[in-house]
C-alpha cells in the first residue's frame, strides 16, 4: 500500500531542492485548480493561461521563501488563481470593445453604473476579503479604520468618540492601511473591485 | 432548459492542465534560480 506523501512535506522538499516534487503538487492539484478557473472564466486558452501564472507565482513565492502557510497549499493555491481570475476581468473590463471597424460605438466606453452580477460577486469578495484582513490589525487601528470607512466618521469625531487627539486618530490610520498593505503583500492578495 | 443544463455540464465539467503547461512549468522552475545577497533577492532564468 503506497502512502501519499502530504503537501506540507512535498512544499518543503521543494524549497529544499526537489523539483520533482513541484511536479507530483501539480499533477496532483491540476485537475481542481484548472476545472475552478474554468467554470469562472469559461475559455480554455485563457483557464490554461490563468493555471500557468498561478504556478510561476507559486514557484517564485516557494524559490524565494515567502511562502508561510504550511499544511495549506492547495486554499493557498485556489487563493492566488482566484485573484489572478479577478485581475482577468480586471483587464478586460479596462479595455473598452470597438464593434465595427468605422463606426464609433459610444456604448462601448460608457460604462454601466449598475454592477452586473459578475461584478456585484467580485465586489462582495473583496468587501468579506477586507473585513476578513481588517480583523487582523491591533485593536486601536482597527477602531479608527473601521469608525473612517464603515461609518464614515470624521477624524474630528473619531478623536471625540475614541479620547484621542486628531493627530492619533490619523497617525492611526495611517499605520493601519500600512499594515494592512503588508499583510496583503505577505499572503500575495490582490484586491480589486 | 437544455441551455442552462449544457452552461452547468460546460462551467463544472472536469477539466485540466495541458501537459505543455505542465512539462513549461516544471522547466521554468528548474530554470529559475533566486539569489539572496544581504536583504535583497534577485531572480535569475538560467536557459
Amino acid at each position: 500500500m503506497s502512502v501519499q506523501i502530504e503537501d506540507s512535506e512535498l512544499v518543503r522538499d521543494y524549497i529544499s531542492g526537489d523539483e520533482k516534487a513541484l511536479e507530483i503538487l501539480i499533477n496532483r492539484h491540476n485537475q481542481r485548480i484548472t476545472s475552478f478557473i474554468y467554470s469562472k472564466v469559461l475559455d480554455r486558452d485563457i483557464t490554461e493561461d490563468i493555471f500557468q501564472d498561478t504556478f510561476i507565482k507559486v514557484i517564485k513565492t516557494l524559490k524565494k521563501g515567502r511562502y508561510s502557510e504550511e499544511g495549506k497549499f492547495l486554499p493557498w493555491v485556489m487563493r492566488i488563481s482566484h485573484n489572478l481570475i479577478i485581475d482577468h476581468f480586471r483587464k478586460n473590463k479596462r479595455m473598452p470593445m470597438f464593434e465595427g471597424s468605422d463606426d464609433f460605438n459610444i456604448f462601448s466606453v460608457i460604462g454601466d453604473d449598475k454592477l452586473n452580477a459578475e461584478k456585484q460577486l467580485i465586489k462582495d469578495q473583496v468587501n468579506s476579503d477586507l473585513r476578513i484582513l481588517v480583523e487582523e490589525l491591533p485593536d486601536d487601528q482597527k477602531e479608527v479604520l473601521l469608525m473612517r470607512i464603515y461609518k464614515d466618521m470624521s477624524f474630528k469625531e473619531i478623536s471625540e468618540n475614541t479620547g484621542v487627539s486628531i493627530n492619533t486618530a490619523l497617525g492611526r490610520m495611517r499605520y493601519a492601511l500600512i499594515n494592512l498593505r503588508k499583510i496583503i503583500e505577505k499572503n500575495n492578495i490582490v484586491l480589486t473591485s | 432548459m437544455e441551455e442552462i443544463y449544457f452552461d452547468y455540464q460546460k462551467k463544472f465539467s472536469p477539466v485540466k492542465a495541458s501537459a505543455e503547461t505542465i512539462e513549461f512549468l516544471i522547466s521554468y522552475s528548474r530554470a529559475l534560480y533566486t539569489v539572496k545577497h544581504e536583504n535583497l533577492k534577485f531572480d535569475f532564468l538560467l536557459n
